[in-house]
């Protein structure tokens, strides 16, 4: 084949939970992106710096490092900083969201997890869809 | 990902949550022991918080309902520093009860005797009092 392949978007996850891990990364359409993951903040900012994903989608609640302290470090990292964050939190969890973009998130998705709402959320990061 | 996602979700949701409410399990129990153990506190925080976002992806809501109540209990004993009364302690650990007798019937919805809307309205009361003993 001489065809040139595009390079596809990566997204990146980060949960705790092995379970939400598995639903989200289903939800994302894998012929338009690649999906890598994480099983906490520490991994998270690990792999970040490794595959330098187009964006990430961050659980705030994690043990150990919880999400807000994943993002701070995201963000004081040069090579990190400029991807855009997505929060993940409880639907009822209102002040955690503002929370969320005053430590530099792009946006937030709620749990439980519409799989279009999250699909639609990561292409309009991305500049992908209007 | 299997033909059927929603089988496989339900097979991973039975795996993960069997390991986090033996985590809250243990932590509950720890606190019947020494109700000043913060560490457990979070322990079981944690692994409500993680039973109640994985039951409400899968649309166990009377799951969902219980282990958030819990959850409330051990955010409010966290922001108030305080440790768990006994109370707290007992019920909290009639809901790890409660949910391991939901976990194990799945399929054919809550079982009889389990009352989650009880359950969650005693932990909010227990939750409550936190904020007024402030």
């Amino acid at each position: 084949m001489f065809g040139f392949s595009k390079k596809k978007p990566k997204v990146l996850l980060v949960d705790d939970d092995g379970f939400m891990r598995t639903v989200l990364a289903s939800y994302i359409p894998k012929d338009v992106f690649d999906v890598v993951t994480a099983k906490d903040g520490a991994d998270g900012i690990a792999v970040a710096g490794k595959e330098e994903p187009s964006i990430i989608m961050l659980d705030a609640n994690m043990p150990g490092k919880d999400g807000w302290e994943t993002l701070s470090d995201l963000k004081a990292d040069k090579k990190t900083a400029e991807i855009p964050v997505l929060m993940c939190t409880a639907v009822d969890d209102c002040g955690s969201l503002d929370r969320a973009f005053l430590a530099g998130a792009q946006g937030y998705i709620t749990k439980p997890v519409n799989k279009e709402a999250f699909v639609k959320k990561i292409n309009k990061t991305l500049g992908l869809e209007k | 990902m299997a033909e059927n996602p929603m089988a496989e979700f339900a097979a991973i949701f039975v795996e993960e949550s069997g390991g986090r409410l033996t985590e809250l399990k243990g932590a509950v129990e720890a606190l019947a022991g020494n109700p000043a153990l913060p560490a457990e506190c979070e322990k079981a925080r944690i692994s409500s918080h993680t039973i109640r976002g994985m039951a409400a992806q899968m649309g166990y809501e009377d799951i969902a309902k219980v282990s958030k109540e819990v959850e409330m209990l051990f955010v409010e004993l966290k922001k108030s520093g305080s440790a768990p009364s006994p109370d707290m302690v007992s019920g909290a650990r009639d809901c790890a009860a409660a949910l391991e007798k939901m976990f194990s019937v799945l399929a054919s919805g809550t079982p009889p005797g389990i009352h989650p809307e009880i359950l969650a309205s005693r932990m909010q009361t227990l939750s409550a009092g936190i904020g007024a003993a402030k």
